[in-house]
């Protein structure tokens, strides 16, 4: 089985910016994997060295098993990439945008263009500069799923969107699975939460994690210890339990490795616990959670 | 083909109007071209002789930039564009946009005024292989360094200044560049540096290496061509166009009482008379440049090989198989060496032309007498200076500039030999029209005047000879002659 997409030792610099440091990652087939992490954390760079757009610096991107600087145009015509800020001929309208592309993919479905167009009801006979945001990004996505790609690739597509229509393009590119894996580069959690099956975050970047979105909101529990009276913060803590902090007869930390043994391990810890609470998380609040564990490193793109 | 069609059409489509400008601009050129009977064009032609290659140029750009190189956020690049159908798109329509146009303007023009397109033709191609290294393919590479057309532009004055000293413009004058061998190089030379960094960049998209290898390129040529001494350039020449039949050769002769020599203003100048002998006889041939060395007792030398000039040395026409060739030395160092014998050293290049069949028109005829060049004459009566003969004669060849054109009075002998160079003799190369395909040459006798005397024969209808003179060859001989005292050959 051939991985989409796998980084191995991934850095990218710039002259005056680490963008990427040693990201090893690979991305199932199938799979939607959401990278996520704040401005500047590298998702971008990640996805245009993966592209081609840049060369890495060291390590190695691969797209199907084909090394990214290699990429050409048998690889190009299995992958759907839509960006916010891509440059598009802006003259053309939006039909003879579509037209266009057309030329160029020996896959591309009439009949997907014309259902995808009248599900976004694009309205072909404007000019794609006279487009409001959410429409240039409808006809993006609709000249990337024509063809019926095997690899959506979409670098922060539904920022600054309507919900509606957010949820209109997620429909459509989730109908395209499992057939296409998805790839997608997030700054908006919840946005990617409720569909995304696999979740990696970066951070200066670093990658901090990379996994299964139901084993990463399983693994993890907002948890509060009550305790019979006030006490100091037991000195050798689990390093799965992230930042512990005690106010009055209360202890709050995050398991990261919560599981069945969970309950008995704190116990143990705090045998005079009158309650244990341990509460699911929100993917923000896991992040949020880690952000706050990790220490402080430098900038990224 | 296929993707190369959708990639051109679509280029078209969107610089439609750009194009619709340049082709008005062309026929426009191509209607005042083939209507001018003069060797100066008017201001708009000359306007437009500047403005269409800019117009081109930024032609080029815009197609180019519809999928520009530079940068990340280009649709294009995430399409499966195959490179090599990308560049033939852009080559495509470049051919089609820039050389259809400019070869149809120049056979049109010719077509116009006469000439034979099938005997053209090589010069029509030789002229768009000129236009594709001096201009459309350094355009390409410039545009394909640079994101936008702002950009390019700002670009465009660094490859004219890099090409104008190529061309070595310090030696032929700035706009005479599209006439000589070194022009051919600096253009062939660009020529091959701008497809290399297209290829690069489309192949690679290395922008910052193949800027590098552009900046390398353009700093190369302006520290270089200055450099390149005469005696290179004219063994260039030779290459070029070699005259393989000549075998000449050099003697000195006496001291000339007539030259010029001795002190004067800050030179002390010495005048050596040569002999040339194996010249052909048929043929004609001018002296054209020279560099030598002169060696002294003590290991004392000058040199004139420009750049190097440690004097000043001309030469002067050949005239029943004779030359003077003068130098000009400070007295200083005139004074180290003159009372020492010097050996004088060194190699002379000269042009040799073919004369063709004399052409006869009369006096105030406006027809054309047709042959390798056309010309025509007409009789002015009302200019300022009183009344003139014009006589005009065009070409696509080189003919016209070097033709000789006179009177057929034997008392008179009007057989002048015209510089190659702009405004001698009131000819007129083409550089003031330089997309124009033919080759103009105008002579104006004043006929009213004493001691010319030939007005009556003038307005009687009196012939002028037109002899055809075309450029053949370049050659060169070199000298070395011991024992010289410079004493004698400057006093």
């Amino acid at each position: 089985m051939t991985i989409p997409l796998r980084a191995i030792e991934l850095t990218k610099t710039f002259p005056r910016v680490d963008a990427l440091h040693s990201l090893s990652l690979e991305v199932p087939e199938g799979a939607v994997f959401a990278l996520v992490g704040p401005n500047g954390a590298g998702k971008t760079t990640a996805i245009k060295t993966f592209l081609n757009l840049y060369r890495p610096t060291a390590g190695n991107a691969e797209v199907s098993g084909v090394d990214s600087r290699s990429l050409a145009a048998p690889q190009l015509a299995q992958i759907g990439y839509v960006s916010e800020n891509q440059k598009l001929p802006d003259w053309m309208t939006a039909g003879d945008f579509l037209s266009y592309c057309r030329e160029f993919y020996p896959s591309w479905s009439a009949g997907d263009l014309d259902a995808l167009v009248r599900l976004y009801e694009l309205p072909l006979d404007r000019k794609l500069k006279d487009l409001s945001r959410g429409m240039r990004v409808k006809a993006q996505l609709a000249s990337s799923l024509a063809y019926r790609p095997k690899l959506i690739v979409l670098d922060e597509p539904f920022s600054g969107l309507d919900v509606l229509v957010r949820e209109q393009l997620i429909e459509s590119i989730l109908d395209r699975t499992p057939e296409a894996t998805v790839f997608l580069a997030s700054h908006d959690l919840a946005e990617i939460e409720s569909f995304a099956s696999h979740i990696a975050y970066l951070n200066d970047g670093r990658l901090a994690f990379a996994e299964e979105t139901a084993a990463l909101t399983a693994r993890f529990r907002e948890v509060q210890v009550t305790l019979d009276s006030p006490a100091d913060l037991p000195a050798d803590l689990p390093s799965a339990w992230l930042n512990p902090e005690v106010a009055g007869v209360v202890i709050g930390f995050t398991d990261s490795g919560y599981g069945d043994a969970s309950q008995a391990q704190i116990r143990s810890r705090f045998p005079g616990a009158r309650e244990i609470a341990a509460r699911v998380m929100t993917l923000r609040s896991i992040v949020l959670a880690l952000e706050k564990s990790a220490k402080p490193g430098k900038g990224a793109r | 083909m296929h993707e190369i069609l959708v990639i051109l059409r679509k280029d078209v489509r969107r610089l439609w109007w750009q194009i619709a400008a340049m082709l008005a601009m062309c026929a426009t050129v191509g209607c005042l071209d083939a209507r001018r009977a003069a060797a100066q064009p008017r201001i708009m032609e000359s306007l437009l002789n500047v403005i269409l290659p800019l117009v081109w140029a930024c032609l080029i750009a815009q197609a180019i930039h519809q999928e520009a190189l530079v940068g990340d956020r280009e649709f294009w690049m995430t399409r499966p564009y195959r490179w090599p159908r990308l560049l033939g798109a852009k080559a495509l329509f470049v051919a089609l946009c820039v050389h259809g146009p400019s070869f149809v303007t120049d056979a049109a023009i010719l077509a116009a005024r006469g000439y034979s397109l099938i005997e053209a033709l090589p010069q029509l191609l030789v002229k768009q292989l000129l236009l594709a290294g001096g201009l459309t393919l350094p355009a390409m590479a410039l545009a394909a360094l640079v994101s936008n057309l702002t950009q390019f532009v700002i670009g465009v004055p660094v490859l004219f200044v890099t090409f104008a000293v190529a061309a070595g413009f310090r030696q032929t004058g700035l706009f005479a560049y599209m006439y000589g061998t070194v022009a051919h190089l600096a253009t062939a030379f660009l020529g091959v540096a701008a497809v290399s960094i297209v290829l690069l960049q489309y192949r690679r998209r290395r922008t910052r290496l193949a800027r590098i290898l552009a900046v390398s390129t353009l700093l190369a040529v302006v520290l270089l061509a200055p450099l390149v001494a005469y005696r290179h350039m004219f063994a260039l020449y030779a290459i070029e166009l070699p005259a393989a039949d000549i075998h000449a050769t050099m003697t000195l002769g006496p001291p000339d009482p007539r030259a010029v020599h001795g002190p004067f203003g800050r030179r002390v100048f010495t005048t050596l008379p040569f002999k040339f002998s194996g010249l052909p006889e048929s043929d004609l041939a001018e002296m054209a440049s020279v560099s030598m060395e002169i060696a002294a007792a003590g290991g004392v030398r000058y040199r004139y090989d420009p750049p190097r000039m440690d004097f000043d040395t001309g030469l002067t026409g050949i005239r029943d198989g004779s030359t003077s060739l003068f130098m000009g030395m400070k007295p200083a160092a005139y004074d180290r060496i003159k009372d020492s014998k010097v050996t004088i050293s060194g190699t002379v290049g000269f042009v040799v032309y073919e004369l063709g069949r004399e052409m006869r028109l009369t006096v105030g005829a406006t027809r054309y007498v047709t042959g390798p060049m056309h010309c025509s004459s007409s009789f002015e009566e009302e200019s300022y200076y009183g009344p003139w003969v014009n006589v005009f004669c065009d070409s696509p060849g080189r003919y016209g500039l070097s033709s000789q054109i006179g009177l057929d009075k034997e008392s008179l002998q009007w057989l002048h030999p015209v510089s190659r160079r702009m405004g001698a003799a009131g000819s007129q190369a083409p550089q003031l029209a330089w997309l124009s395909p033919l080759h103009r040459r105008q002579e104006s006798f004043r006929v009213s005047v004493p001691p010319d005397g030939w007005l009556s024969e003038a307005q009687a209808g009196a012939p002028i000879v037109i002899i055809p003179q075309r450029m053949i060859g370049y050659s060169t001989v070199s000298f070395k002659v011991s024992d010289i005292d410079l004493r004698e050959y400057s006093k």
